[in-house]
C-alpha cells in the first residue's frame, strides 16, 4: 500500500509505490509529449475566432511562452521521478518538493488531456473501468484514472 | 502667484467606451472539476462559492462567462487560463 505523509516543510512523501503504478507515473511525461495536431490544438487554443488579429500575436508570442512553461513542468516531474527509490522488495519512493506541486498539477493535467486526445476518449469512456490492460487504449484509461487520481490528491493536499 | 487652473471634467457616455470583452472558459470533458474550480480560485481570485457556480455552469451548460472588462486585461485572463489548460476565448460583451 502506498504511504503518503506531509513532512514538516511541505514536501510530499511518496513510499511503497509497487512497481507497476511506478512505471505508470514514470510515464507521465511520456504520455504528456505528443506532437500529434490533435493534442497540439488542444494545448494551445486560439483565444477568438481565427480572424481576430490577436491570434497572429498568440501564436508569435503566447504558444513559445505556454510551450516553454508545459515543458518546464514536465521537466521537474521527470526530475522529482529520476530521484525516486527503488527497493529490493520491488517497491518505489519519491518526494515532491513543495515548489515542484505546481509542476505536477499540470505534467498531469497535460498527461491526461493528450491521451483523451489521442485515444479519442468520451466522457462515458472516462466514466467506465478499463478492462484488457494489454490493450494500448485500455492502458490509456488506466494511466488516465491513476493521474486523476494523483491529481485529485494534490488539488486536496493544496487545498 | 501664480493662479491654479480649474480642471475641467469631462464625462464619457457609455457609448464612448471601447468595447467590453467576455473572458468564456469551454466545457472539457477531461479538467477535473476540483481542479477547475482551483484555477477559477488562482486566477481569477473567485471565492470558492464563485468558483465552484462558474465551473457548474461550464458543466451544465458547455460554457460560463467568468471576466467581462476592457480588452487587455482580458487577453491576460484568457492566457492565464491556457497555461493551466483550460478552454478559454474571449468574445465582444454584446452592447447593453
Amino acid at each position: 500500500m502506498v504511504n503518503v505523509r506531509i513532512l514538516d516543510n511541505g514536501t510530499l512523501s511518496f513510499e511503497g509505490i509497487e512497481a507497476p503504478l511506478f512505471q505508470i507515473l514514470e510515464q507521465i511525461t511520456k504520455a504528456a509529449e505528443s506532437s500529434d495536431p490533435d493534442v497540439e490544438a488542444r494545448f494551445y487554443p486560439m483565444p477568438a475566432e481565427e480572424s481576430d488579429e490577436v491570434c497572429q500575436d498568440w501564436k508569435a508570442y503566447i504558444q513559445p511562452e505556454l510551450y516553454t512553461e508545459f515543458l518546464a513542468s514536465r521537466e521537474a516531474v521527470d526530475a522529482d521521478l529520476r530521484r525516486g527509490k527503488k527497493k529490493a522488495d520491488g517497491t518505489a519512493s519519491f518526494v515532491i518538493p513543495p515548489p515542484h506541486m505546481d509542476h505536477w498539477l499540470s505534467a498531469l493535467n497535460q498527461a491526461r488531456l493528450a491521451l483523451a486526445e489521442l485515444h479519442h476518449f468520451t466522457e462515458k469512456d472516462m466514466g467506465r473501468a478499463p478492462t484488457d490492460p494489454d490493450d494500448p487504449r485500455e492502458f490509456a484509461l488506466i494511466q488516465l484514472n491513476i493521474y486523476a487520481t494523483m491529481q485529485e490528491w494534490l488539488i486536496s493536499t493544496l487545498d | 502667484m501664480s493662479s491654479i487652473a480649474t480642471p475641467e471634467f469631462k464625462t464619457k457616455e457609455k457609448h464612448d467606451l471601447g468595447p467590453v470583452w467576455n473572458v468564456v472558459v469551454h466545457n472539457d470533458p477531461v479538467n477535473l472539476m476540483s481542479y477547475v474550480t482551483l484555477i477559477f480560485r488562482r486566477v481569477l481570485g473567485f471565492s470558492r462559492t464563485q468558483a465552484e457556480k462558474h465551473m457548474m455552469e461550464v458543466h451544465k451548460n458547455g460554457r460560463s462567462v467568468v471576466w467581462t472588462g476592457e480588452r487587455e486585461k482580458a487577453e491576460l485572463y484568457v492566457q492565464q487560463l491556457h497555461s493551466h489548460l483550460l478552454l478559454a476565448t474571449l468574445e465582444k460583451a454584446p452592447q447593453s
